[in-house]
């Protein structure tokens, strides 16, 4: 339940605040959240990875119409097919990499762990 | 232990960020900071340009007065409707920037000597080459000049803040995309980026300059020699204008200074640049009006170096192209008239020698006198290094270009122009008669121009706007004298003296970057022009009595070489009987010497004749290797194997034998006899680069034909960068292409959409709408309104 509003609250607020703020923002909220969660770490850093690979890719599949994908493969000489993913898996990951520090770093609760 | 690891993963999710934000290098690979440009929010994706989404918007500014219309038409072709002049120059820079920010912020970054700001280090060369050359000395000396015309400096003024409402607008999201890929900012544009933009187009079009290689070149060959192999003049040449022209009492010729040097390498542009252009007059034209034509040849690139614009004031309706950057339209039409422009080959550029008093190079003789040099110290900031610096001695001529070579470069680009020049093209298009758009353009300084004009009043003309300079005979033919300052140019020819005609009796005006005026012109005239193109627009205007639009279409993309027709009418009969029989030179036999994209005859030709003015030209090719010398030009070889049967330059050099006219023939025929090639278009390879010539945003494989001495002058990666045809009248019918697009956005459908037409040498219809309404089909329209 408690990691399910997690991805929903990290899904949407990517989709949300990411317009406004710095590109790089989401992930510290990412580790915010998972420190005031309490998240284990591979909930922490799966739910991350996954919330914001989504948002950026449905983001990029909203935005583009193919164009920027195929410029971007052409550019990095890779299918492109493959650049929104590889876009949305930089976010994830780097996402990722937050929510689990933050997992780690947060004080150990029982009820949770 | 698990704190630890959290601060580990914490420590590299943030260097993630920074590695993340900042361009890299792998493997010595330049990567783009790849989470700024891959990002949904502000990244690249952001750049997406989708018809679908244009909707109408409107700005507020307190720059201008009344409100301003921007209708782009279904060609995204922004047509400006404004109450005043100021206000529509102010939506011109607005929409410029709105589709080529970047093209406008690199093309000035190449004359100011700031590519390896935004570029790297690699660029630092090409920088101090280009600050050596004194370009950002030339544009604070244009700026200088300006600011004595205040009236005229609003003008440009309106522009630049119209440039920099855009610009102000951006959010990092907006930027275009190639900002995201290098990792910069567009920074604030002033009236100093135009003045910019002009010195490059000085460059591009007025940096001829061999002195350095011709002056060894007579020190090698003696003066017999120098002047057969390198004249000054082509006698079959058809100039310009043919006067007539009252020949003054010659001066004495300058002495001319033998030289070995090397080469002094500076950035400017290959062999090909030039431009056709003609206006015939109603006697001779299907309508009954006149019908001008102009295209342009330059380096081809994506985005073009043109943008289609249209302007509309109560007193004025223009339409045309302009050069990113420059306020008004360059080449176009209004109801009334047309004009256009084309380069002009007289030598404005020329190398004067420098007596340093000692080695300091602090001080230089002059009129037997110690003068100083100033020195400037430029800075460089070059990304991702330390800043680098560079000392250019300023001398009475201009800058010494190159310290080991002790020449100071005297060139019309550091002028500081007498005249407001960037007002040409601004006051030119809004003229209704000849006499108006003569003095509207007699202010233009630098590159001088044939300037074109027709009207729907049956009056044609061409004038050269543009300084040139007064040389003593043979002046400037290689290095000067830098001793007297009486070794410099002796003024500037008055412009009425400029060549000019005004509905000559032949019924047509016509250029195509040949001399500009007969042996007769009073001046003495040298430089770099084209020996075939002019006479080629001759022959078809004067083979046809009344011509029509579809005729000058086919003007413009005639591959036809004159070139080939008179070099094959000696080199084909001289063939033995057992090569001429060979299917290649059947094959030339019956070419019509058309340079077409499927052919192989022209590709065989140029190999032959390549081969051949080689052999013949032993005595310079065989010394290129050691000593910078010129290139003899193709006409010289022409010129000779028509008139000389026996000549000691048929000898090569360095055989015991003495070869003839035959046996060079032969000989470099049997060179391609078995070579295997591809057709032209293959051979030719012709590509349109964008600017940072990234592959991914540039056009490969485009099937066209053409060579340089044809009208249709395309080369690999030269060519006609813009055709137009008017046809005045009570409605001009207007016609123009070019290869290229209106947005210089590479994920834009407007990016380069028009480079299919253009290929096919087919055009566009231009309309000219005097409203808004009129305009039938349109994407979006921006509404600008007063602030207050």
């Amino acid at each position: 339940m408690k990691n399910s509003i997690f991805f929903l609250v990290l899904f949407l607020g990517t989709l949300l605040v990411s317009k406004f703020l710095p590109w790089w923002t989401i992930a510290p909220i990412a580790g915010v959240l998972t420190y005031s969660i309490k998240a284990k770490p591979a909930a922490g850093f799966f739910i991350s990875l996954v919330a914001v690979f989504l948002a950026w890719l449905i983001s990029i599949y909203i935005i583009d119409n193919g164009t920027v994908a195929s410029l971007m493969g052409k550019l990095f000489q890779v299918s492109a097919f493959i650049t929104p993913l590889v876009a949305a898996l930089l976010g994830g990951l780097l996402t990722g990499l937050f929510g689990l520090s933050g997992a780690l770093l947060a004080p150990k609760n029982k009820n949770w762990a | 232990m698990r704190k630890i690891f959290g601060l580990i993963t914490l420590l590299t999710g943030l260097f993630m960020v920074y590695f993340l934000s900042t361009p890299q290098r792998i493997s010595g690979k330049p990567i783009p900071p790849l989470g700024k440009l891959l990002n949904p929010y502000s990244g690249a994706w952001q750049n997406v340009d989708k018809v679908e989404d244009y909707t109408d918007f409107e700005l507020k500014s307190e720059q201008i007065t009344d409100e301003v219309k921007i209708v782009f038409d279904d060609r995204m072709v922004p047509h400006i409707f404004a109450q005043n002049l100021k206000d529509a120059l102010f939506a011109q820079g607005y929409v410029e920037a709105y589709h080529r920010l970047f093209q406008m912020d690199l093309s000035t970054r190449s004359p100011s000597g700031t590519l390896s700001e935004v570029l790297g280090p690699n660029l630092l060369d090409y920088d101090k080459k280009q600050r050596r050359l004194g370009l950002s000395y030339a544009a604070d000396n244009a700026v200088k000049g300006w600011a004595k015309f205040p009236e005229e400096l609003k003008n440009i003024d309106a522009y630049t803040a119209g440039v920099n409402h855009y610009i102000s607008s951006l959010s990092v999201a907006d930027y275009p995309l190639e900002y995201k890929l290098l990792d910069f900012t567009p920074s604030e544009w002033t009236n100093r980026h135009s003045a910019l933009l002009l010195k490059a187009m000085t460059q591009t079009l007025a940096g001829y300059e061999e002195d350095i290689e011709m002056g060894n070149a007579l020190r090698i060959l003696g003066e017999k020699d120098f002047n057969s192999i390198y004249p000054d003049r082509n006698v079959k040449d058809i100039p310009v204008t043919e006067g007539p022209y009252t020949k003054r009492i010659t001066q004495n010729a300058t002495e001319l200074i033998r030289t070995n040097l090397p080469s002094i390498v500076r950035p400017r542009s290959p062999d090909g640049v030039g431009s056709n252009n003609w206006a015939i007059s109603g006697s001779k034209s299907a309508t009954g009006k006149p019908i001008l034509a102009n295209d342009p040849h330059l380096g081809l690139s994506l985005p073009s170096v043109w943008y289609e614009i249209a302007i509309t004031t109560p007193e004025f309706s223009a339409q045309g192209v302009t050069l990113l950057g420059m306020p008004g339209i360059m080449i176009g039409f209004n109801q009334n008239i047309a004009w256009g422009e084309t380069n002009v080959g007289h030598d404005v550029s020329d190398y004067h020698t420098i007596e340093w008093t000692d080695a300091s190079k602090t001080a230089y003789m002059l009129d037997d006198k110690i003068v100083q040099a100033t020195l400037k110290i430029e800075t460089y900031t070059v990304k991702g290094e330390k800043e680098s610096y560079d000392t250019v001695r300023y001398t009475h001529w201009g800058p010494v270009v190159e310290d080991e070579t002790n020449l100071a470069l005297r060139w019309i680009a550091h002028d500081e122009a007498p005249t407001p020049d960037f007002m040409a093209f601004v006051n030119g298009m809004q003229c209704d008669n000849y006499d108006d758009y003569l003095t509207a353009t007699e202010d233009f300084y630098a590159p001088a121009q044939n300037f074109i004009y027709a009207d729907n009043n049956d009056e044609i003309g061409l004038r050269i706007n543009g300084a040139l300079p007064i040389k003593k005979y043979r002046q400037g033919v290689t290095v000067s004298s830098g001793n007297k300052t009486s070794d410099g140019w002796l003024g500037i020819i008055p412009r009425d003296e400029n060549p000019q005609e005004r509905n000559p009796s032949r019924g047509y005006v016509s250029s195509a970057n040949q001399y500009s005026a007969t042996q007769e012109y009073p001046y003495y005239y040298n430089g770099n022009f084209e020996p075939y193109r002019g006479r080629t627009v001759h022959k078809y205007l004067t083979e046809k009595d009344t011509i029509d639009v579809t005729y000058v279409k086919m003007m413009q993309n005639s591959t036809f070489s004159m070139l080939a027709k008179e070099a094959l009418s000696v080199m084909l009969p001289l063939l033995d009987s057992t090569n001429a029989l060979h299917a290649y030179a059947k094959g030339l036999k019956r070419w019509d010497f058309n340079y077409d994209a499927n052919s192989l005859n022209p590709v065989r030709f140029d190999k032959w004749f390549t081969a051949f003015h080689q052999m013949l030209w032993d005595e310079i090719y065989t010394l290129q290797a050691n000593i910078a010398l010129p290139n003899p030009d193709v006409w010289v070889t022409v010129n000779l194997i028509e008139k000389e049967t026996n000549s000691t330059f048929y000898d090569i050099k360095s055989t015991p034998y003495v070869e003839t006219l035959k046996y060079l023939i032969n000989t470099s025929f049997m060179q391609i006899k078995d070579d295997t090639i591809s057709p032209l278009s293959e051979e030719k390879n012709a590509q349109i680069l964008h600017l940072t010539r990234l592959p991914a945003f540039s056009k490969t494989d485009i099937h066209v034909g053409g060579t340089k001495h044809s009208l249709n002058a395309m080369q690999q990666t030269f060519g006609p960068s813009w055709r137009m045809i008017v046809a005045l009248g009570d409605i001009p019918e207007a016609y123009g292409t070019y290869p290229g697009g209106q947005s210089g956005n590479p994920a834009s459908p407007f990016y380069s959409n028009k480079i299919a037409v253009w290929a096919k040498g087919e055009y566009d219809r231009l309309i000219l709408s005097r409203t808004p309404e009129s305009i039938s089909k349109s994407l979006f329209t921006i509404s600008i309104t007063n602030e207050k």
